[in-house]
C-alpha cells in the first residue's frame, strides 16, 4: 500500500531532515512510526501526503508516486494532523461537506458515516457551531471524522491520541482496528509507546532524519517492551 | 502594582513583536519604535500645520474673535475621536486571554485595569498627537488673553476624550456583538454592520468637512452651535463650570461603566457556551463550489478584510455618483478654479480622463493579494486533499471578481448616464479586464510573497509584503494606459482608443495568467508552514 524508496528531505537551511528512508506498509497493516521529537516523523508524513515537496526518492501509494500523480494518491489517503488547524470560518458540519464534496462522497453515505462517528465521538451536537468554537480535542475528533468520511485505503496519522480524552481515545484504537481488519492501512506516528505497542503489527524507529529499525512488532520488541527497545536503540545508534 | 506593570509591559511585548516578528526583542522595539516614531512626526506635522495656517487665517479677520481657533482645532479632533471610536468599536476581535491570565497569580481587578489602562493610553497616545500640536500653536502664536495654560487644560481636555473613546469604543463593539450573537451567521451580520457604520462615517465626515468648508460666513456660527465642541472649549480655557462639569461627566460616567462592563465580559468569556441543537445538512455540491463557499465564509466572516477590500468599491460608487450628480460642467469649473490655465488639457478631456480614471480604480479591489497567507495554518487541508490547484486559485479569483463586480457595474452605469451609453460595454469590459488583472496579479503576488506566521490577521490583511505590492502594482496597467493615450491615442476617435486600450489589458491579464498558471503551481507547493 505505501512504498518509501530512498526518501531524503532537506530543509532550505541546508539541514537533513530525514535520510535515505525506506518502508513498506502492507494492505491491512497498523504501522507504528516512532521517534524522539525532531527525528523526522512529521517531515516524512507530510511528504507522503504531498504538504512537503523533497528532492530525492520516491513514495508511492497504490503503485502509484506522490510526486508524479498526487491528485490520484491523494483520492485514496486521509491524512490527521497533529495539531489540527481547521477552517475556522466554518460550522462542522459545513466542514465535513466540503471534504465530502472534495472526495464525491453521496449524500447518504456521507450521513451514514459522519452521524455513526460524530455519535460515536460525541460530537453529533457540536456539528452545527463554528470550529472557531471548538477545544483542541473537538477538533481533533472533528478531523479524524473528516479523515474517515470517503473510507480512504491508507489512513496517515500524526500524533493522533494528543489532546483526545480516554474514551475518544478507546474509539479512535478501535476504529483503527476495525479499518484494518476490513483492509484499510494505518501509518501513524506517535509517543505513546505503550500504545503502539499493543495496537500494531508493525514498527519503524527513526533517529535524527535515519531510520534505525523497522519490521514487525514481535521481530523488534522480541522479548521486552517497546520503551526498553526504544530507549536502548534511542542511546546506541 | 508590579503585576500591573508587568502586564502593561507585556501587552507593550505584543505590540512591538507585531512590527517584525523575524528580529529578536531589541530589533523589535527598534524597528516598531521607528515607526511609531514616524507615524508620530507625519501626525504633528500635519495637525502642526493645520493648526497653524487655521489660526494665521483667524487671526487676518479683526472681525473674528481669536478663540475661534480653538473651536476648529477642537472639531477636528472631535472627528478623529470619532474614527478611533468608529475602528475600534467596529473590530469585533474579542480578547482570548482571560483564561491564561485568571490562572496566574494575578489579581481580577489588577487583570480588568491592565487591560482598560492599555485601551485609554492608545487612544491618549493617539488623541493627544492630533490635537496637541494645535492647542501648543494657539498657545504661542494667537496672543489671546488666556493662551499659555491651554496646553495644560488640553492635556486634560485630551485625557478625557480618551477615556471616552475608550469606553464608548468597547460598548459600541458589545451592542453589535450582543445584537448579532442570536444569529446564526452573527460574524457575517457583525461584519456587514461594522462596514456599514464605516461607510456612515466616512458620508459624516464628508459632511462635517463640507459644512465647514462651504459655510463661509457662517463658518464660526456652525463650530459655536456644535456643543459637544462648546464643552469642550469651555474647559480649554476654563471658562465656564458648568459646562466643564458636564463635559467630565460625560467622558467619566461611560469610563466606570466600561470597567464594570470589562469585569462582566471577562467573566462571561470564561463560562462555556450553550450551543444550540439544529438539524443537520449533509449536502452535496461540485468542489469549486465548495471552495468558493469556504471562500466566502472566511472573507465575510472578517471584518478587517472586507473593509480593507471594499474600499476600492467604494471610492468606484462614490466617484460615480460625484459624476453623475455633480455634472461635467460643475467639474470642469472646479478644475478650472484650482488649476487656472494648466487645466485645460484636463478639461477638454474630462470624459476620457474619467473614463480611464474609473478604469483605474476597477484594479484597485483585491481579495487575492493575502488569501493565500489568511490560510495560514489552515493550508495543510487544500494541500493534503485531491483538489486541482487551479480550482483553489479559481476559488479565489472568482471571491474577488463577486465582490468587484457590482461597484464595477454601478460605476460603469453612472458614468454612462453623463458620458453615453455607447461606451457601457466598452468601459465595463475594460474595467472587468482591469479586476480580473488586479486578482490575478494579487494572488501571484501573494504566492510569491507569503505570510503564514501572524498572531493577528491584520498584519496579513494590512501589512504584508504582497498586499502593499499589490496596492502599487495594481495602478500600473492604468497608469501606463494613462501615458499612453495623451501620447500617443489623443488624436484618435474615442471608441477606438477604448478598443487600443482593451487590448492592451488583455495582453496584460493574460501575461499575469500566464505566469499564474506556470508559476503558481509550484509557488504553492514550496509554501511550508
Amino acid at each position: 500500500m505505501l512504498e518509501i524508496k530512498n526518501y531524503s528531505k532537506k530543509y532550505d537551511n541546508g539541514v537533513l531532515a530525514v535520510d535515505n528512508l525506506n518502508l513498506t506498509v502492507e494492505d491491512g497493516d497498523l504501522f507504528a512510526f516512532i521517534g524522539h521529537n525532531g527525528a523526522g516523523k512529521s517531515t516524512t508524513i507530510k511528504s507522503i501526503v504531498g504538504i512537503l515537496p523533497f528532492e530525492s526518492g520516491d513514495i508511492l501509494i497504490d503503485g502509484i508516486s506522490i510526486k508524479k500523480d498526487p491528485l490520484s494518491v491523494k483520492k485514496n489517503i486521509a491524512y490527521i494532523p497533529d495539531n489540527p488547524n481547521l477552517y475556522e470560518s466554518l460550522t462542522g458540519i459545513a466542514y465535513l461537506n466540503f471534504i465530502s464534496d472534495v472526495f464525491n462522497v453521496t449524500e447518504e453515505k456521507r450521513k451514514e458515516i459522519i452521524e455513526l462517528y460524530a455519535t460515536k465521538f460525541d460530537l453529533k451536537d457540536s456539528l452545527n457551531d463554528f470550529i472557531s468554537n471548538y477545544s483542541h480535542g473537538m477538533k481533533q475528533k472533528l478531523a479524524i471524522i473528516s479523515a474517515l468520511v470517503h473510507e480512504p485505503k491508507l489512513l496517515i496519522l500524526d500524533e493522533p491520541f494528543v489532546g483526545l480524552d480516554p474514551i475518544a481515545s478507546h474509539n479512535v484504537k478501535e476504529i483503527m482496528k476495525e479499518l484494518c481488519a476490513k483492509g484499510c492501512s494505518i501509518f501513524f506516528s506517535t509517543h505513546v509507546l505503550e500504545v503502539a505497542e499493543k495496537l500494531c503489527n508493525k514498527i519503524a524507529i527513526i533517529k535524527n532524519g535515519k531510520l534505525i529499525i523497522s519490521g514487525n512488532m514481535e521481530e523488534v520488541t522480541k522479548n521486552s517492551s517497546l520503551e526498553d527497545v526504544f530507549l536502548e536503540l534511542s542511546d546506541n545508534a | 502594582m508590579r503585576n500591573f506593570f508587568l502586564l502593561i509591559k507585556n501587552y507593550f511585548n505584543i505590540f512591538v513583536s507585531g512590527f517584525n516578528k523575524k528580529k529578536n526583542k531589541r530589533g523589535s522595539i527598534i524597528s516598531g519604535g521607528a515607526l511609531l516614531l514616524i507615524i508620530g512626526l507625519i501626525f504633528i506635522l500635519l495637525f502642526s500645520t493645520t493648526a497653524y495656517t487655521t489660526i494665521s487665517e483667524i487671526k487676518k479677520d479683526p472681525e473674528t474673535d481669536i478663540e475661534v481657533a480653538l473651536y476648529a482645532l477642537s472639531s477636528i479632533g472631535l472627528v478623529f475621536l470619532l474614527l478611533i471610536i468608529i475602528m475600534k468599536g467596529t473590530n469585533s476581535k474579542k480578547a482570548n486571554d482571560y483564561e491564561l491570565l485568571y490562572s496566574l497569580p494575578i489579581k481580577k481587578s489588577t487583570i480588568i485595569l491592565s487591560r482598560v489602562f492599555k485601551e485609554l493610553i492608545f487612544d491618549f497616545i493617539s488623541l493627544i498627537l492630533v490635537m496637541m500640536p494645535g492647542y501648543v500653536i494657539y498657545a504661542f502664536i494667537s496672543n489671546a488673553d488666556f493662551s499659555y495654560p491651554v496646553i495644560l487644560t488640553g492635556i486634560l481636555v485630551v485625557f478625557c476624550l480618551a477615556l471616552f473613546s475608550s469606553a464608548v469604543s468597547l460598548i459600541l463593539k458589545e451592542v453589535i456583538i450582543k445584537l448579532t450573537s442570536k444569529f446564526k451567521y452573527a460574524e457575517i451580520i457583525q461584519t456587514i454592520i461594522n462596514v456599514l457604520i464605516m461607510v456612515i462615517f466616512v458620508i459624516f465626515y464628508y459632511w462635517f468637512m463640507n459644512s465647514i468648508q462651504t459655510n463661509g460666513s457662517s463658518t464660526v456660527e456652525f463650530m459655536l452651535r456644535f456643543y459637544p465642541v462648546e464643552l469642550m472649549v469651555s474647559f480649554l480655557t476654563l471658562s465656564n463650570f458648568l459646562n466643564i462639569l458636564i463635559f467630565i461627566l460625560i467622558c467619566v460616567v461611560p469610563f466606570i461603566f466600561s470597567i464594570f462592563l470589562s469585569t462582566y465580559l471577562a467573566d462571561r468569556q470564561i463560562k462555556k457556551r450553550k450551543i444550540k441543537k439544529e438539524e443537520l445538512k449533509y449536502k452535496k455540491t461540485k468542489t469549486i463550489n465548495s471552495l468558493i463557499k469556504k471562500e466566502f465564509g472566511k472573507y465575510f466572516r472578517n471584518t478587517n478584510y472586507v473593509i480593507n477590500t471594499t474600499m476600492g468599491g467604494f471610492l468606484l460608487i462614490i466617484f460615480g455618483f460625484i459624476i453623475a450628480f455633480l455634472g461635467f460642467d460643475q467639474i470642469k469649473s472646479l478644475i478650472n478654479n484650482a488649476m487656472g490655465s494648466a487645466a485645460n488639457v484636463f478639461v477638454d478631456n474630462l470624459e476620457t480622463i474619467i473614463m480611464l480614471f474609473l478604469i483605474l480604480l476597477s484594479s484597485t479591489i483585491v481579495t487575492t493579494s493575502c488569501s493565500i497567507s489568511l490560510e495560514g495554518k489552515e493550508l495543510w487541508i487544500i494541500k493534503s486533499l485531491p483538489i486541482k490547484i487551479k480550482d483553489v486559485f479559481l476559488s479565489k479569483l472568482i471571491l474577488n471578481f463577486i465582490v468587484g463586480i457590482i461597484p464595477i457595474v454601478i460605476a460603469v452605469f453612472l458614468i454612462s448616464l453623463k458620458v453615453g451609453f455607447v461606451y457601457f460595454v466598452p468601459l465595463l469590459f475594460i474595467c472587468i479586464l482591469g479586476l480580473i488583472y488586479a486578482a490575478v496579479n494579487g494572488l501571484n503576488l501573494n504566492l510569491k510573497y507569503p505570510k503564514l506566521d501572524y498572531q493577528d490577521e491584520v498584519e496579513v490583511i494590512k501589512q504584508s509584503m504582497s498586499v502593499l505590492l499589490s496596492l502599487v502594482t495594481s495602478l500600473i496597467p492604468g497608469i501606463m494606459c494613462l501615458i499612453i493615450y495623451f501620447s500617443l491615442l489623443i488624436k484618435l476617435p474615442l471608441l477606438l482608443s477604448l478598443l487600443i486600450i482593451f487590448v492592451i489589458y488583455l495582453i496584460i491579464d493574460s501575461i499575469e495568467i500566464i505566469i499564474l498558471i506556470k508559476k503558481g503551481p509550484k509557488y504553492l507547493n514550496n509554501i511550508n508552514n
